[in-house]
């Protein structure tokens, strides 16, 4: 049944809750294309039938008894598998990690199952978080659905390419550097970083634990905010989580944006590539014709992200992984050794400078918020590109161009989407990022949603070739 | 200017004495990374007057305002 494959949660649930569609049946169907399609694709590290299953057969006993959750209730999910998972195999794509059985679920991961949601297994993902392409020496590349010889982006890479090749309707995904914006662009899905601290990140396998943000990935706005509604929230097991008021996203979804005021830095219009360019500035057109006031600023301290952004992240994950690189540097990938073994190079005054960049950048944002509600920008300066041979120097290349687009706002910890915008002349999906001030993922997905309404991807969908 | 195999040189020395196994293989990508920060630095140090003035806490709940 492959027509069920693509429809959305919020599709879904109203027919399960009105007992049309058996969770059983929706489960069953995702896993049988899922044994068609993922050996192409790759987007499955671990799959679980015989527990999806189970779990569905649950959620249906329960929904026949009167007994409904709410729109998660048996809707399938994927996880990323950097999130642990009580009793299931939890790799962080890492060979290092082939045999770890986590004792108990990442706070995500609970909340979700929760929900009623049902487990179909593991999504694949870039080493640790640790790169923005999915290459993987161990578990194999994730494939673009839209060409498979294209990566579809990272680190959540299996997470957009299931929900792209319809193996899964909602995914988990992790940004640390634009790992959950980055594959949702190039995959031609959406996907949210929220406010730092607002979804709990105990469980979650880090990679820089001051910038890692769990985040929910799916094929429509609607189902971000439905998922935001159950992963915010505080949780006294993570230092970090925040003590903020939980609001329902799904409010404001239908409510337009016509007096929204929307910044785009100038920052973000340098060195795009011919597609990205073109399609971002229609975009910003069809924006002004659903209402939105649009205008170019200017936000300096952007500058600054990418050196901050490296000496970040490869600082913290060379300190959060000193012990496996010291005893098993080898059964590293080695675009993620590099990038790890990055962070024993740089020293203490710079990682200083690079937290006081942070605080710069937080503060110009805030900035930038009392002149407009929402700043946008493409999500990537170019598309997805086909793997090469040499795909480690190609890697590191990429990321050159990419982290200043990725980096900032998990910089300053302020929400942000990511939205497709079109295809490019090669057929491939190009992505624009929806920024916020923190905790205004509500007013985000209100834009999200009215930009959705203009059917950005024409209907289009993967040839899976 | 350093040249580029002294280079190198410092860079697995200074991984040794962390107790990180040298790959020669790895010398060029770390030398590549290195190179891209370095490129990435320069607005930082043009701001040079500033940064010292400026807390390094990141995220507290003056950062993050719940009004």
């Amino acid at each position: 049944m492959t027509e069920l494959s693509y429809l959305t949660a919020s599709e879904l649930a109203p027919l399960i809750k009105n007992k049309q569609l058996s969770p059983v049946e929706l489960t069953e169907s995702l896993l049988n294309r899922i044994e068609q399609v993922n050996q192409s694709v790759n987007a499955y590290i671990t799959i679980i039938p015989e527990i999806a299953l189970e779990e569905a057969r649950h959620a249906e006993n329960q929904i026949m008894n009167g007994f409904y959750k709410g729109p998660l209730h048996g809707i399938p999910i994927g996880h990323k598998d950097n999130f642990n998972t009580k009793g299931i195999r939890t790799t962080s794509g890492s060979k290092l990690l082939y045999d770890y059985i986590p004792k108990e679920d990442a706070t995500v991961v609970e909340k979700l199952s929760c929900s009623g949601a049902i487990m179909l297994g593991k999504l694949n993902l870039h080493e640790f978080g640790g790169g923005q392409t999915n290459t993987n020496q161990y578990y194999g590349h994730a494939r673009n659905p839209w060409n498979l010889s294209y990566t579809p982006g990272g680190s959540s890479g299996g997470s957009s390419a299931a929900l792209a090749a319809g193996l899964t309707p909602i995914a988990t995904g992790t940004d640390t550097f634009g790992s959950i914006r980055l594959p949702s662009a190039w995959a031609g899905v959406y996907g949210i970083k929220p406010t730092y601290g607002l979804v709990s990140g105990y469980g979650l396998l880090n990679l820089a634990r001051s910038m890692d943000h769990g985040g929910p990935m799916a094929r429509s706005v609607k189902d971000l905010a439905l998922m935001l509604n159950v992963m915010a929230g505080y949780d006294s097991k993570d230092p970090a989580s925040i003590k903020a008021p939980i609001p329902d996203y799904c409010e404001n979804l239908n409510k337009g944006i016509k007096g929204v005021k929307i910044g785009v830095p100038s920052y973000f219009l340098k060195g795009l590539d011919a597609d990205v360019e073109r399609l971002f500035k229609q975009a910003i057109y069809k924006l002004e014709g659903l209402g939105a006031n649009v205008k170019e600023i200017d936000i300096p301290e952007l500058e600054m992200a990418a050196y901050a952004g490296y000496v970040t992240v490869t600082g913290e994950a060379a300190n959060l992984y000193q012990e496996m690189l010291q005893e098993s540097a080898k059964d590293f990938n080695l675009d993620v050794r590099i990038f790890m073994e990055t962070g024993f190079l740089t020293n203490s005054n710079e990682y200083i400078r690079a937290q006081q960049v942070r605080r710069e950048m937080t503060e110009a944002f805030k900035k930038a918020y009392e002149d407009v509600d929402i700043l946008i920008g493409p999500t990537a300066p170019l598309t997805a590109y086909p793997y090469q041979s040499n795909w480690v120097q190609q890697n590191l290349e990429v990321m050159q161009r990419l982290i200043p687009f990725t980096s900032p706002t998990t910089l300053t910890g302020t929400p942000n989407l990511s939205v497709p915008i079109g295809l490019s002349s090669e057929g491939l999906p190009s992505g624009m990022q929806i920024m916020g001030n923190h905790l205004n993922e509500k007013l985000i997905f209100q834009v999200g949603s009215a930009w959705e309404s203009t059917n950005p991807l024409g209907g289009q969908l993967p040839m899976l070739r | 200017m350093m040249d580029s195999n002294l280079q190198a040189a410092c860079i697995g020395q200074d991984l040794q004495s962390k107790g990180i196994p040298v790959f020669e293989g790895d010398l060029p990508y770390l030398q590549f990374m290195l190179d891209t920060i370095q490129y990435y630095s320069t607005p930082v140090k043009e701001r040079r007057d500033w940064y010292r003035q400026v807390s390094i806490l990141v995220f507290d709940q003056e950062v993050i305002r719940f009004d």
